[in-house]
């Protein structure tokens, strides 16, 4: 028994001699089928990069090599040789299947099984394994090897259009990352900068998404610049807007604390609520808290003046910073749109009157004939007209410098406006008296009175308006053309030409 | 059972020593002496195909007086009777009386050469069926048994066919190789001259018994045999058969009737036989190959196409032996 177990030790070592060899040869041939399999792929997709393009495809192709490779080393875990195997194996070199029998039969005590074994011990005592199972390298398979090497380096160098084309978009691409990143910080920054209302940076950052989209579906520098050109001035234009309407509420708010003093109990409710409104609306926690206040104060009685002074304070606070958010963004504050409404007969007023400061009153300006009776108050420097026969809309602005600015473009004709009105606005920390004669009768000016008659002298093609900058109108009108692109069907290539078109005149 | 390794060295170098004395007398035709021993060691019969003159009744001859057995030889031919062959009951006079008495015929030894087999009737050809597969003989109602060890070599004639009687594929079944006996080559024919018509005679001496031959038969079968040999023989054997899928396409195209069970049989047991001829303890795909076309000519159909394309079964086995590998 311990002379079999000696017997069948030796044969076995026999047969993992036999077997490492194969497995190392085994081993080796899987990888290089692997890496063969692996430098195909990479051919074919620096062949395909050659065509289509895609961002350094030629170099990525190379990543192929790993997993084929992993596949090769898994596929010789699979196939690799059991001890049946390398004993059948060494028996087809010559050995006439006398390790095969010997190894089947090694638990095996008869006598032809022993001298079977004895047989095939004595044969392979003199079997030289490394000779019978030398490592080596198939050269077939190196020489396919080095084929695909030299295939791969030769389609990776061969510079074509699709690959420029990919260099090209990729670098688009990047840019693109960037500009959207920069934006970002932009529009942080402008929010950081301004005080907006939540509607308002929403607005905001829908205009960012969308320039992000359109940035990373830029296919050329081109389009990039136009993206964020477009994107600059919807942005402009959007801030202006908000700021311009902060402004606007803000003197709103400013005008409903003016007018609490001279109010009924009831209709103080009433501009408290307004108020309490305007101040959610503008996020200003102090004057929703001074309202509410005052609130309290008028379910107790009434108002305290010093309710009134902080509201009118905190107000007026939120109008100069309004205004500073205007200034800041290199806007200048609106001029009180609401004077010299001499009710006219003349179409909407859209054009913005020229800047003609009379330091007259306002509202008279019909010219001839309008009876324009409306006074000026204040420092406004009327500047709206009326053109020809009809009333303008001269208003008084009396902001500061007097530069109001007429509501939009004045297009009245025929008659000027009956009465004007006013509209005081006050300085900065300035209280407001607003008289409660607010009525025709108690105008200075009625209808009717004076020499004034009327003459028509029809229609007429003239008027002023306020001087609107080159870009600004581009802007808007680029804006508008791109908006129209978004939600209607145009085809591509019109829509290009039209963007080009849009280039060009924002050049 | 083999009792120690000196036993089959001893075998071994006496088996060498048989086919060396059989080489005085049969000149050449190795491989057929070789096949025919191997047929003798494994209990099987064979038949002998060649044209006249090549030997096969002196190889016979020969094979007897090596391994110091019996041998009768029967002449077949179309008048032949069964009773010519296994014997009759005749009347003989015993103490007075009229008594039947078996007289064995030439089937009655230790090698019985059956010449021209295919010149006798069926009914003649199927008397030696039961001597063939059972080793017995029986007549009348009694059933006598065949020396041991027993083997029958008949002989055909591969060119003449006119009144001959093809033999039947259950009894050519029966015969465990067929072994094709070609003619010799220029130096052999001088040595068969320089024996043959000179009055130099080869002298035979006897090497082997009966006894150790049927020994040789005991140790032959417990023979270890690998799987992979095993799986190897069965393929080849079942690759005759055209009706299975896995048959190659010219097996389908020339074969019309594969390879019985007997055949593998003969493969296993020669195979084994020849490797003890060639001094291992263990069969080797070689000896597989080495058997497989006597195993197996004999049992294959050829179909029509095979006849037309002047296909026989040995080019069919080569073919096998070629898309059939270990």
């Amino acid at each position: 028994m311990r002379e079999n177990d000696n017997d069948n030790r030796k044969l076995l070592e026999f047969i993992d001699k036999v077997r490492h060899r194969l497995n190392l040869n085994l081993f080796a041939d899987m990888l290089l089928y692997g890496i063969i399999g692996g430098l195909s792929g990479w051919l074919i997709v620096n062949i395909f990069s050659m065509l289509v393009p895609v961002y350094k495809a030629e170099k990525y192709g190379a990543f192929l090599i790993i997993p084929c490779a992993v596949a090769g080393i898994v596929f010789f875990v699979i196939k690799r040789f059991s001890r049946k195997d390398a004993a059948l194996k060494a028996d087809l070199t010559g050995l006439k299947e006398r390790v095969t029998t010997a190894y089947e039969n090694m638990e095996k005590d008869d006598m032809f099984s022993k001298v079977q074994r004895a047989d095939a011990l004595r044969t392979i005592s003199s079997y030289d394994v490394k000779k019978n199972f030398p490592f080596k390298v198939s050269m077939k398979k190196l020489a396919i090897l080095l084929a695909f090497v030299l295939a791969v380096t030769v389609t990776m160098l061969i510079p074509t259009k699709a690959r420029v084309k990919a260099e090209v978009t990729h670098g688009v691409k990047v840019e693109a990352e960037k500009k959207a990143e920069e934006l970002e910080k932009k529009l942080e920054k402008l929010k950081e900068e301004y005080n907006l209302t939540d509607e308002q940076l929403k607005e905001l950052d829908d205009l960012l998404k969308e320039a992000i989209k359109e940035l990373r579906d830029s296919m050329s520098d081109e389009d990039l610049k136009r993206a964020e050109e477009r994107f600059a001035a919807k942005s402009e234009q959007k801030l202006k807007d908000s700021l311009s309407d902060n402004f606007e509420k803000a003197k709103e708010a400013q005008k409903n604390v003016s007018l609490l003093e001279n109010q009924t109990p009831a209709e103080q409710a009433e501009t408290l609520a307004k108020l309490e409104q305007q101040a959610k609306d503008a996020k200003d926690a102090e004057m929703a808290k001074a309202v509410d206040d005052a609130k309290q104060e008028l379910e107790n009685g009434a108002i305290s003046d010093a309710a009134m002074n902080n509201m009118d304070n905190l107000s007026q606070r939120a109008l100069e910073n309004a205004k500073a958010d205007l200034e800041k963004a290199g806007m200048e504050p609106p001029k009180d749109t609401n004077n010299g409404n001499g009710d006219n007969n003349g179409s909407t007023p859209t054009g913005s009157p020229s800047p003609t400061p009379t330091g007259s009153e306002n509202g008279n300006n019909g010219e001839n004939n309008g009876n324009g009776e409306g006074q000026g108050n204040q420092n406004g420097n009327g500047e709206g007209q009326g053109n020809q026969n009809q009333n303008g809309e001269g208003q008084g602005g009396q902001n500061q410098n007097g530069q109001g600015q007429g509501g939009q473009n004045g297009q009245g004709w025929n008659q000027g406006s009956e009465n004007g009105n006013e509209n005081p606005i006050n300085k900065t920390g300035e209280r407001i008296s607003v008289p409660n004669n607010t009525t025709d009768q108690n105008l200075n000016g009625k209808k009717g009175e004076g020499d004034s008659s009327k003459t028509d002298n029809g229609p007429t093609l003239t008027w002023e308006g306020t001087s609107v900058d080159y870009s600004t109108v581009v802007g808007e009108y680029t804006k508008k053309a791109y908006e129209e692109l978004d939600t209607t069907d145009v085809p591509a290539s019109m829509q290009d030409l039209i963007k080009d078109y849009f280039t060009e005149i924002n050049k | 059972m083999l009792q120690n390794e000196n036993e089959l060295q001893e075998i071994i170098r006496r088996v060498g020593d048989c086919e060396a004395e059989i080489g005085k007398a049969i000149i050449g035709q190795k491989e057929v002496i070789r096949q025919v021993l191997l047929a003798l060691f494994t209990d099987g019969n064979v038949l002998l195909e060649g044209v006249p003159g090549l030997g096969k009744t002196e190889l016979v001859k020969t094979i007897a007086k090596v391994f110091d057995i019996s041998f009768s030889r029967i002449q077949f031919t179309p008048d032949l009777m069964p009773a010519d062959v296994t014997g009759t009951n005749l009347i003989v006079k015993e103490e007075g009386q009229n008594v039947f008495k078996f007289e064995q015929g030439p089937v009655f030894a230790n090698i019985v050469l059956a010449d021209e087999i295919n010149r006798a009737t069926p009914k003649t050809q199927s008397s030696l069926l039961e001597a063939m597969q059972e080793k017995t003989v029986t007549v009348g109602k009694k059933t006598y048994e065949l020396p041991k060890p027993y083997m029958v070599l008949a002989t055909q004639n591969p060119i003449e066919n006119e009144g001959t009687y093809p033999l039947p594929e259950a009894q050519l079944d029966r015969f465990l190789f067929k072994i094709q006996v070609d003619f010799p080559t220029i130096e052999e024919l001088k040595q068969i001259m320089h024996i043959t018509v000179t009055s130099h005679k080869a002298e035979l001496h006897p090497v082997m018994n009966g006894e150790d031959i049927t020994r040789i038969r005991a140790i032959i079968r417990d023979m270890p045999m690998a799987d992979a040999v095993e799986d190897y023989a069965l393929r080849i054997v079942t690759a005759t058969h055209p009706e299975l899928e896995t048959s190659p396409d010219f097996i389908k195209k020339y074969v019309s009737c594969g390879a019985s069970p007997r055949a593998a049989q003969a493969i296993f047991k020669t195979s084994k036989a020849r490797a003890l001829l060639e001094g291992r303890a263990n069969v080797a795909f070689e000896d597989i190959k080495a058997v497989a076309k006597p195993a197996l000519r004999h049992r294959l159909s050829t179909s029509f196409e095979a006849i037309a394309d002047s296909v026989n079964t040995d080019a069919i086995i080569d073919m096998l032996l070629k898309e059939i590998t270990p």
